[in-house]
């Protein structure tokens, strides 16, 4: 065999494995994302309720920042009304 | 040489390992618990997969609504003038309100799914009923047995039957006094599921009644382009505590349930 047709011997295996990596990395990626959880065990509904109190608070967090932000837009206005 | 012999004992050790697993896989447990083992292990499987019918798609869109009201409160916290965000704001009040409305379309399916899983769970118990009224057959057997000893004329042989018989029926009892501690067992984790499932669909019903009250939300804010009026939803808080303390009960109780399989004698009579 030439010196020549090792090396591209050699280049297309490389290819090769480049292409495997890019595969495994792309099913990695698939898996860990949302709709695709493979690697984690399903969700119980006891999870989703954990979630939802989450979700409780949030919203509360969300009226209480409304009604400040309201509040000191109340305040800036009411000193130009006559 | 020595090397050689080194592998010669290796290889034998494994050998022998392995010899005395396969007999250890082939001793015959009692049809009493073998039966025992199944039920035990389908209820286990059954509640479990209970608690994650249809769980994973609901799971998946709170937590997108759970993103959308951080990225919300962000936009509220960083905002100069409330008026500018409402457009990007109304926005996100659609992706939840989507995501609740799909969460409401779910609802007949896992419905369905939950009372497929409520059926298995009353065919197992069905099945372990049905065990004990072997159990009783045959311990009925043995006392009738034990009445027609009194026909035999030789002492000793009657004496050596009796004693037999006996200790059959003091294992026979013993044996139904187990399974009937697993039934009792089977129905508290029936009657937890039961509750369970009643929850689960009042969870369900204000996950879906949630989708209208933003819905409407949505409505004014978009009419109105004012965010007074911004969400305001009917609380969980009740039966997320349920929920929560409802899968520590079953999966204590499924651990029983196993450990209960452990106290039937483990080989044929």
């Amino acid at each position: 065999m030439e010196k020549g047709e090792t090396r591209r011997g050699f280049r297309k295996i490389g290819w090769w494995i480049i292409l495997l990596v890019m595969v495994i990395v792309f099913f990695l990626i698939l898996g860990g994302s949302k709709r695709w959880e493979w690697f984690s065990p399903p969700r119980t509904w006891s999870d989703i309720a954990i979630l939802v109190q989450e979700v409780e608070e949030k919203t509360q967090k969300l009226n209480q920042i409304l009604q400040e932000a309201l509040q000191s837009v109340r305040e800036k206005e009411s000193p130009s009304e006559p | 040489m020595r090397a050689l012999r080194r592998y010669v004992v290796v290889g034998l050790v494994i050998f022998v390992a392995f010899f005395l697993g396969t007999l250890a896989g082939d001793i015959p447990i009692s049809h009493s618990k073998e039966d025992m083992k199944f039920v035990a292990e389908r209820v286990g499987f059954t509640a479990q997969s209970f608690y994650t019918a249809g769980s994973n798609q609901v799971y998946y869109q709170i937590e997108r609504n759970l993103k959308a009201l951080d990225e919300i409160i962000n936009m509220i916290e960083k905002a100069e003038n409330l008026d500018a965000i409402i457009d990007p704001m109304v926005d996100k009040l659609e992706e939840i309100t989507v995501s609740y409305e799909h969460i409401s379309d779910l609802r007949p399916q896992i419905e369905e799914e939950l009372r497929g899983k409520i059926e298995e769970l009353q065919e197992l118990l069905k099945k372990s009923k049905d065990q004990i009224r072997i159990l009783e057959d045959e311990k009925l057997e043995l006392e009738e047995e034990l009445k027609e000893l009194s026909l035999e004329q030789d002492e000793e042989i009657r004496n050596i039957r009796r004693r037999s018989l006996e200790m059959q029926v003091e294992f026979k009892a013993k044996e139904i006094q187990i399974w009937k501690e697993f039934i009792s067992l089977e129905d508290k984790i029936y009657e937890t599921i039961k509750n369970a499932d009643r929850t689960i669909k009042k969870f369900l019903l204000v996950l879906s009644e949630n989708a209208k009250v933003y819905r409407g939300a949505l409505e004014v804010v978009r009419l109105q382009r004012d965010i007074k009026s911004l969400v305001n939803f009917m609380s969980l808080q009740q039966f997320s505590d349920e929920l929560i303390s409802t899968w520590q009960d079953l999966q204590y109780l499924i651990e029983l349930l196993t450990q209960e399989v452990n106290k039937l004698p483990a080989f044929r009579e």
